[in-house]
């Protein structure tokens, strides 16, 4: 049987390769991203706010996923599953967008809480 | 402080340890799909409504928005150096630092009601209860249900992140979490984070995408 009592040592601490001063330029740079996106938010880009938005915290996620979660430091079978679960939603929300995207149905019916006569937009 | 007992099917505590944090990843991976079903109706109906959408973005309060955004991220900042300093035995310091963590938590939470209570001010309500008369449209009425369903399942992670920070802290405070015991604190933290990493993207998209 094995033995299932508490270690005779305690175990070796793992390996901490990211310090104090690895979290803090983390942090740094996080700010430093979210500066850009505010102000990148009032360059007026139209269409392409969205993605440019979205793009900026993907670097965001990536820095947090990585360094502060020590997905760096992890078994593949482990970042396995984040990966996976951003494949999947990449997947889903881009899909959805792109069905509603290219519907050519007609136009939706005008909003009743507008007072105006519905300009008609087919 | 007491080790962590040794399952018998695990080899050693370093194995026990990666197979906890495997765990906490599959569960964070579910979280992180509970919250795709409403990035994935944001997008959809932002196709269908894109003028009403930024109009309504412009109805948040892009301040507090972004000092929220800033807070969450020092709070994964200190919470990434509360696990460290619990690795490095110093379970002291760890707490000192989840502390911190909560208080920049509710901190979060305290601006969030300052958010939602001018809304309520001003009649932009989730749902059948919406009566914003700035902004009647259809489109905005769902940008707001939206903005609610998100911002409120995001606040109520937040709370029990919270209640786990805080139980983790007063663990740490009591020297039961250390270099030979810090599994806890690792999966806690990886929460925490969460927590930002959802708000990193609802930022964007709930306050800038005017």
């Amino acid at each position: 049987m094995t033995d299932q009592h508490q270690p005779s040592q305690t175990p070796p601490a793992p390996p901490h390769e990211l310090g104090t001063r690895h979290y803090v330029l983390v942090w740094i740079a996080l700010l430093g991203l979210t500066g850009l996106s505010w102000a990148v938010s009032y360059a007026g880009l139209g269409a392409l706010d969205v993605a440019v938005a979205l793009a900026i915290a993907t670097v965001k996620s990536a820095l947090v996923l990585l360094f502060f979660m020590h997905l760096v430091h992890e078994r593949f079978t482990t970042r396995l599953v984040p990966l996976v679960a951003v494949t999947l939603i990449a997947l889903l929300v881009g899909l959805t967008v792109l069905d509603v995207r290219t519907r050519m149905t007609s136009s939706p019916a005008p909003d009743p809480a507008l007072t105006a006569p519905a300009a008609a937009h087919p | 402080m007491p080790a962590p007992r040794l399952a018998e099917q695990f080899a050693d505590l370093g194995t026990q340890g990666a197979a906890a944090r495997l765990g906490m990843w599959i569960f964070l991976a579910s979280e992180l799909l509970l919250f795709a079903g409403l990035f994935t109706l944001y997008g959809a109906y932002r196709a269908m409504y894109p003028a009403a959408f930024a109009a309504a973005t412009t109805h948040n309060d892009i301040v507090i928005g972004s000092v929220n955004t800033i807070v969450l991220i020092t709070s994964s900042l200190t919470v990434a150096m509360a696990v460290h300093a619990t690795k490095t035995d110093r379970p002291r310091r760890a707490a000192s630092l989840l502390g911190a963590t909560v208080v920049l938590g509710l901190v979060f939470l305290a601006l969030k009601a300052t958010e939602y209570a001018d809304h309520f001010r001003h009649g932009i309500l989730p749902g059948a209860a919406y009566r914003f008369t700035e902004l009647p449209e259809h489109g905005a009425r769902v940008f707001f249900t939206l903005y609610y369903a998100a911002t409120g399942l995001h606040a109520v992670h937040v709370t029990a992140g919270l209640a786990a920070l805080v139980w983790l802290a007063t663990g740490c405070a009591r020297r039961r979490y250390g270099a030979a015991h810090h599994v806890p604190v690792e999966l806690g933290g990886l929460y925490w984070h969460l927590v930002d990493l959802v708000w990193i993207f609802l930022w964007p998209l709930l306050y800038l995408a005017r």
